[in-house]
Parts: C-alpha cells; structure tokens; sequence
C-alpha cells in the first residue's frame, strides 16, 4: 500500500482503518439498544465498551511511484505470471470478416475453433474443433492458427520487456480508481518513427499485482503500406482466472490499398479465448504427437 | 488408441483447477471486471459481430474425437514444396532463365532450398542447393546452413542491391555491378539474439574470372560500364566471423566482421580483410528520425579484387556511380534526416494516403584509397586516406515503405550534389534497401 500514490494511498489507508468502524455500525448499535429496551422496561443490557473502536484518519504522505518504478513492477509481475504458469489449455476462437467497402456492414469470412495445450517447458498441441466458412466461398485456402508453447503473451506485454525499454517512450496518462483497486493508464510510443511495424498504444494496469488487464494500439502509419491502407484499431483484453490474468480476446480492424480478391476493402479480426484451464497437469502423453 | 481415448475422456471430464471468470469474485475485482467491462461493451460496439461471443455448443464432443481421431489441421500439409521461375539479369551472364524451389521449415526438421538455371549469356548452368536446420525460439536460436554450388556474386562482398541492378541493366544499360564467379561450398553456424548475433563461417571456392556478354538492352541505350573488373582465379578458402551487437541502453548497432585466408587452410590466396560499420536509429519526434552511420574496411596481403572495397552507389555515396572507386581501405559516414510523415498529409490532403510518400534529406563523407581493384595507380594513403581522397556529397530522397519484405525496407529516388573538392553535377539514383544500409542485413 505504500507504493500507492500519496494522496490516493491515504484515502485508501483511512477507507481500510474504517472498516472496524463499519463493522461495529452494522452491529446493534448501543443507543438503538437503549431506546427500544427502555420503553419496554426490559432489564438493563450490559454495554459492550471494548465494541467501539474508533479509529482517526490519517493522511499518509507517501511518495508517489515513478514510471519507472511502474514499469520494473509491470515487468517482474509479466515475469512472475509466466513462472508460474506450467500449463494451460483453452478454446480459442478466430474469426474473420470481411466487408467489399469501407462501410459496408461485415460478413463472416470464416471461423474457426480450436483447443489448445501448452505444456512448459516446449510443448504445445492445437487441435481443430470447428471450421466454418462463408458458403459463397469455393477453394481458397484457409486461414490457420496454430500456437506456439510460449505461454507469456507477448502481445501484450511486448513493450513492457525489459529489452524493449529502450525502444519505446512511456508516460502516464491517467489513473483510475476502481472500487479499492487503482488501474494505471500508460502510454507507449517508440522512440524512433522509422518502423512502421512499433505501434503505439495504451495499457491499463492493476497496481493489485501489476499486471497489465487491457491493450489498445495504434499504427500511425500501415505497418505494409503496400497490401494495408491502416491498421484503425487493434484492442487486447485479459481476463482473470484464479490468481492469473490471461488472454480474453484480441480484435483488430484494418483496411486494404486496395481490394483484396477474397476479401474486399476491410477486415475484422477477432481472437477469443473461452474455458481456461490453468496448471491442471496435463500429461506429457497428450502432446506426444505433437511436441515441438 | 484406448489409451488416446481414455485421455480424451479423462481430459473431457478434467473440472477447471480455476474458476471461470468471476463466478465469485472479491468485491474488489468485481468492481474492476465492472470497469473493464464498461471497457469491452465499448469494444464490442465499435467492432460488432466479430467481437460477439462464441458458441461453444458441441465443443467437447469435437474435443474428444479431435483427441482421438485427428491432430491439429489434419488438413494442412505441415510441409510442402514450393516451385517458382527464376529469372534474372546481368551483364556478365546476361538473362538467367530457370527455376527455384523449397521445402520444409527450418524450425522444424530443416529446409531445403534450390535453384538452378542457364546463363543464356555465356550458356553456363548455374545452381545452389542450401539446407538450414534451425534450433530455438525466435528470439534466441542458433542456425546451421550447408550450402554449394555454382553461382555468380558481386565483386562488392557488402552491397549488392542486385534486383534493382537487375532491372536497370535489362531496361538501360545501367548495371554497374562488377561479377565472379564461384564453384564451391560454404558452411556456417549463427546464433542471434534479441540484442546480438554471431556467425562463424567457413567456405571452399574456386573464384574466376567472368566476362560481359549482354552488351544490349532493352530499350537500346549505350551500356553504363562496357568492362568486368577481372576477378584473380584461385580456390578460396576462408574462415570469417561476422558480429553484431546492439550497444545495451541505445539505439547504437555495431557490426565487425574479420576474414581470413592463406595456405594453411590450402587457400591459393592470403588476406586478412576487417570491417567495421556503426548505425543508429534516433527518434527525434514523433516524426522525425536521424540515422547517423559509419563504416571502415581494411584488407591487408593480397589485395584482390573481389575481397576490396568499393565506394559509390546508394549504400555508400550516391553522388557517385555505384562501385566506381576501389581500394583495399575503406572509410565512410553519412547521416539521414528522415521525414516520417506522409508528404501528401502533410500538403493538407485529408484522406490517409494509400502510398505514403516521406522524404529525407542526407549528407556525407568517404574515401576508398590503397590498391586500386580498376587497375590504376595506388591512392594515397595509411590507415587514413590523404585529404584529397575524401569524397562528399549532400542530397534529399522521396522514399516509399511498402513493409516488405522488412518493415523498414525503402524504395528511393535521391539527388545528390557532390560538394568540396569533387563538386560537380547532380546525380539521380533508384534503389531499394534499409535505412540503416551501411550495416549488412544479419543472417535472420
């Protein structure tokens, strides 16, 4: 709690120390004992003295945390999540839509679902569940996905590595204060404008544990200006299962220079992750098939 | 198979170890899903059907016949060969009709990759077959690659922007590259990391000399350079290692390569040739990036040709013919100042421009002096070249990203003035490559 920003810490620190207080506020109050006991002339309860508490505020002064301080938790909590991660399994679903213009409304183009099985230190398996394509669609080939073992997400975390520090420009951008939770909203943009591959974006960050909850990036130029006109908005989002945060979706919307044979002026992209289960001892047999 | 369905069954009726997302969240976290959940619905808005949920009906049945039945994309060859024409142009082979192919995945159990076709030219098959096997994550892996063959290189070992050289000599004559011909194997072993990489590399060559034999073009122009500097014959046999690091904390890139060669190995040439080249890639604004760079190359014993080195051209100074001087030293620095706004934007055009078009302008300064590979006097000059060697030039380009196939590859159109002591006119150029193009492109 210390670490938290000065003045939000301490309203935090006096909403906890209040919380005997609460409590002894719910419970029968003393005097809503005494009045209703007196005008019935029951016997005289004995008065509880060692219920009261009273607790004075307190205003705690506490540095504020520097981004880089922020950012080295980011960084350890991105490195505790992936150490204690030893396996994982989880549906993913992608699905792929496609518009012939720029504001035409999207159809599916296809979807396809998938369980996946990741096991450290290098194993990995994908298995199809479910394809399903637009019916107008005759040939072409199909988008695969296919995942690797590495359980760190780097989508998310890819700015936030230690080794890209010195790529990317931070600062905070503002501070959210989520019943006692407070989120971080921190902006990163690289350092140099010659790659049009970096994006730019916004996490948000849970300072409970530091670990980033939310993504959105930016391409202010088409990372391939020769297929992409614009990459309009590209959104990460995690979830909460037990003690991690992992993957719950990633969506994505770009446009074409120009019309794709298949798939006409835009695209939306869309990842979904459903029914994690996380360190469950999946046994090494069900990746013989496929380890690599 | 009643083992994979017990496990199928095992696995199918294995409960969750975590819950499902808040199915009882802490008041706390249920107040912060209701934040990012405020978050998301303005998500799902802005993206409509694709950010609807999915339908998980009939999932575990599929779950447990895929487990089964069938591994992940039964229906996708992991690995399959591909097949594409090769064509190709220069002067010494003149068109190069044939066709490659690959096969597999160097991640996986290696790839295999190949071409071969005729020099209509001089009517000399040519031909590589190279296997890359290639072990670890992207991130940090090590790479083996076997290769041999027959094939013709540029005398230039550090540029050679071929494609473009290819095109230019077919449609006019320009093509100012100078060739060698090699029959031989090479061998080499790479490890790269996020920040650094390393290759150690042997190769066993017979080098010879090519002459020209398309003095034509297409559109009938006289030919640019009429010669072909003649390589020294002899088998080569060379030990070389090539670094690269990223300078930790900066935007600084360092490469050093040494390459050795004498009797020892059985080599019928003796050299110790060093490269030096520095590039860094400073972000100023949001728009605005400088790349200052910096190259010197030394060869010492024998001062062959097709082991010198060479100065003009994009890579090095545009204000001079590509690979017009020659020596067994090498000295340069340039600097770019790179406009990384879309010029179109930036004259007011409203509408995000499907052909970004940014601009650049540039300066810089080299010398390439000792034994001249054109066969004329020595340069003056020791380590450092005397002050009537140096060359400088001062130039703008319009350069286009396509983002392929490295995102920060350029095409680019330049002028050039050189400046100082060799002033005289303009030159135009075209040319396709990195911003940072003094530093080879490491082995990836």
């Amino acid at each position: 709690m210390r670490y938290l920003p000065g003045v939000i810490a301490g309203v935090l620190l006096a909403v906890s120390a209040s919380v005997p207080s609460a409590i002894a506020v719910a419970a029968p109050a003393p005097s809503a004992f005494a009045t209703p006991v007196a005008s019935v002339s029951l016997p005289t309860l004995a008065r509880e003295d060692t219920m009261h508490t009273a607790v004075p505020e307190v205003l705690v002064a506490a540095p504020r945390l520097t981004l880089d301080e922020i950012l080295d938790r980011i960084t350890r909590a991105e490195r505790r999540r992936d150490s204690l991660l030893v396996d994982e399994s989880f549906v993913a679903t992608m699905r792929l839509m496609h518009a012939k213009n720029e504001d035409a409304p999207p159809s599916l183009l296809e979807e396809s679902v998938v369980q996946v099985y990741r096991k450290k230190p290098d194993m990995a398996r994908t298995l199809l569940l479910r394809h399903r394509r637009d019916k107008s669609e005759k040939g072409g080939s199909e988008v695969q996905v296919d995942f690797r073992s590495d359980m760190s997400e780097q989508i998310v975390n890819f700015a936030f590595r230690p080794e890209a520090r010195r790529d990317y420009r931070y600062h905070i951008v503002g501070r959210d204060v989520a019943g006692n939770q407070l989120v971080y909203r921190i902006r990163f943009e690289p350092k140099s404008s010659l790659d049009p591959s970096q994006p730019s974006g916004t996490v948000w960050v849970n300072t409970n544990d530091f670990v980033i909850v939310r993504q959105e990036l930016e391409f202010t130029r088409s990372p391939v200006p020769l297929i992409l006109k614009g990459v309009d908005r590209m959104v990460v989002e995690r979830q909460k299962i037990g003690e991690f945060w992992v993957l719950r979706r990633v969506l994505l919307r770009a446009r074409f220079t120009f019309p794709m044979p298949r798939l006409g002026r835009r695209i939306d992209v869309g990842l979904q992750f459903d029914d994690f289960r996380l360190n469950s001892g999946l046994p090494d047999s069900l990746f013989a098939k496929a380890t690599r | 198979m009643i083992a994979v369905a017990g496990l199928a069954l095992l696995l199918a009726a294995m409960p969750p170890v975590s819950a499902e997302p808040d199915t009882a969240p802490a008041a706390g976290d249920s107040t912060l899903h209701r934040y990012l959940q405020t978050l998301s619905d303005s998500t799902d808005r802005y993206f409509g059907p694709v950010a609807a949920g999915a339908d998980t009906a009939g999932l575990d049945s599929a779950r447990a016949y895929a487990l089964v039945h069938g591994d992940r994309w039964p229906h996708h060859a992991r690995n399959k060969l591909t097949l594409l024409p090769w064509v190709s142009f220069n002067r010494v082979d003149g068109p190069v009709l044939g066709a490659a192919a690959w096969y597999g995945r160097a991640q996986g159990r290696g790839e295999l990759r190949g071409s071969i076709g005729t020099a209509t030219g001089p009517n000399l098959m040519l031909g590589r077959l190279a296997y890359t096997k290639q072990i670890g994550p992207a991130d940090f892996y090590w790479r083996l690659r076997i290769a041999g063959g027959r094939e013709t290189v540029t005398m230039d070992r550090e540029r050679t922007n071929r494609a473009i050289a290819a095109l230019a000599g077919f449609f006019a004559g320009e093509d100012h590259n100078h060739y060698l011909r090699r029959d031989g194997m090479d061998f080499s072993v790479s490890h790269e990391g996020v920040a650094h990489g390393v290759t150690l590399a042997y190769r066993d060559m017979l080098e010879s000399p090519r002459s020209v034999t398309a003095t034509w073009n297409l559109f009938g122009h006289d030919i640019a350079v009429a010669d072909n500097i003649p390589a020294q014959q002899g088998r080569a046999r060379e030990i070389s290692l090539d670094a690269e690091l990223r300078v930790p904390r900066t935007p600084v890139y360092v490469q050093a390569l040494g390459a050795a060669s004498g009797a020892k190995i059985g080599s019928d040439f003796g050299y110790r040739r060093t490269r030096i080249a520095a590039g860094a890639d400073l972000g100023i604004t949001r728009w605005l990036s400088f790349v200052p760079q910096a190259e010197y190359g030394a060869l010492n014993r024998d001062a062959l040709p097709q082991e010198s080195f060479y100065l003009g051209g994009n890579p090095t100074l545009r204000s001079l013919p590509s690979g017009s001087l020659g020596g067994t030293r090498l000295a340069l620095a340039r600097g770019e100042l790179v406009l990384t706004r879309d010029l179109f934007a930036l004259l007011g055009s409203q509408r995000r421009s499907s052909m970004p078009v940014l601009a650049s302008v540039f300066g810089g300064t080299g010398a390439a002096w000792g034994h001249d590979p054109f066969g004329g006097p020595d340069r003056p000059g020791g380590d450092w070249p005397d002050d009537s060697e140096w060359r400088s030039e001062v130039g703008t380009s319009l350069l286009y990203q396509p983002g392929v196939p490295e995102p920060t590859d350029f095409l680019r159109v330049s002028i050039a003035w050189p400046v100082g002591a060799h002033s005289g006119g303009s030159r135009v150029s075209v040319a396709f490559g990195r911003a940072m193009d003094l530093l080879r492109p490491f082995e990836r």
